[in-house]
């Protein structure tokens, strides 16, 4: 029993309190555990917890007809660890809001590329994998998150990885309706921010002759080569290139 | 309205034509011929006509007849519909080939391209093949 005890302390006191395991040792999914509500002296504490079972199952041997003392304290065990489990759930609910509101501020903020996105989302579910234990800062989750967005190396790999939503990929271009829509509103139209016509230069336009020397070679060499067309047409300017 | 039956025969041909140069030249000759295609054409004013605009497309010597008569003859076809614009005429001197068309008031392609719509660059201009 003491050899049990000195290798895995909480199933000496499982077995020497005969407790269901589930409720004996109340554990939370890793994304709680992840929201850094317990503290640095978490996991310590459950050693303690046990160790204290340990002695306390050493003491039961040694005094035997204390049962009914034992199951006492038991109870308070129990209760204590209650209290503790209902403050964690709090200090959680806390955290998870906060988290939500910064995704929420991000969101605003920028448009992501799909592609980067999901570069991130596989950087913050492998951030997600090492979870240490000896965590006990909750602003560090907050640290570790804006990284992950803003695409730096990350290099708190012994934090624990704050609790991540997957956030759904926008492309950045916008669908074909949207499109549209917009072709239909704003750049359908022919005119300007100012409400001035895009055309309304047109009929102010006057002859503008040809100021590069090439053009006019090439002007008058087209009225040289080609016979009888200067007198029909007088040449002003060249346009541009026909497809 | 652009006439079906010339759709279907010349949609294969509606977004090839023959590379030119294309000049601006005022029509010397513009009261001795027929300007029905000319639809800003009204009565005179007293006084001075304003100078006349056509667009002379000079057709390059490398482009094969076939080709320049084809372009030719789709745009006589198509003579009248409002979208498309109207052949005046066509001379032809040696080998080479212009056709007269009318002249249009224009901007740079790349400040027209500053205004148009991201949807609009792609269903118009990217598809004829331009960019």
């Amino acid at each position: 029993m003491e050899e049990m005890a000195r290798r895995d302390p909480e199933l000496a006191s499982l077995v020497a309190n005969k407790r269901p395991y589930a409720h004996a040792t109340p554990r939370k999914p890793m994304i709680s555990s992840a929201a850094g509500t317990r503290g640095s002296n978490s996991q310590p504490e459950e050693a303690d917890h046990s160790e204290e079972d340990g002695g306390e199952e050493g003491e039961e041997e040694e005094k035997g007809d204390r049962g009914e003392e034992g199951e006492e304290e038991g109870e308070e065990e129990e209760a204590e660890e209650e209290a503790e489990e209902a403050e964690e759930y709090e200090e959680e609910a806390d955290n998870n809001t906060v988290y939500e509101e910064m995704d929420r501020d991000q969101e605003d903020q920028d448009e992501e590329d799909p592609a980067e996105t999901e570069d991130l989302r596989e950087g913050e579910i492998e951030e997600e994998r090492p979870v240490a234990k000896d965590d006990h800062h909750s602003n560090n989750h907050i640290h570790i998150d804006k990284l992950s967005r803003s695409g730096m190396p990350q290099t708190t790999q012994g934090s624990k990885a704050p609790r991540l939503r997957q956030r759904p990929a926008t492309s950045r271009t916008p669908s074909y309706e949207q499109v549209s829509e917009d072709d239909q509103t704003e750049g359908g139209s022919t005119e300007d921010e100012d409400g001035r016509s895009v055309y309304s230069d047109f009929a102010e336009e006057k002859e503008e002759l040809p100021t590069d020397p090439y053009i006019i070679e090439e002007l008058e060499k087209f009225q040289a080569t080609f016979r009888g067309i200067e007198k029909r047409f007088r040449l002003i300017n060249k346009i541009g290139e026909g497809t | 309205m652009v006439p079906s039956y010339l759709l279907r025969h010349h949609a294969e041909y509606c977004l090839t034509g023959t590379f030119s140069s294309v000049y601006k030249a005022e029509d010397l000759l513009y009261d001795k011929y027929d300007n029905s295609w000319d639809f800003e054409d009204g009565p005179q004013q007293a006084g001075a006509r304003p100078p006349k605009y056509v667009a002379i497309k000079k057709i390059y010597v490398t482009s094969s007849p076939a080709r320049i008569q084809n372009e030719l003859e789709l745009l006589h076809d198509l003579s009248g519909c409002k979208t498309v614009v109207p052949l005046i005429t066509a001379f032809r001197y040696q080998d080479q080939v212009v056709a007269i068309l009318p002249y249009f008031p224009h901007v740079d392609f790349r400040v027209c391209l500053s205004h148009l719509s991201q949807w609009s660059i792609t269903a118009d201009v990217k598809t004829v093949g331009i960019l």
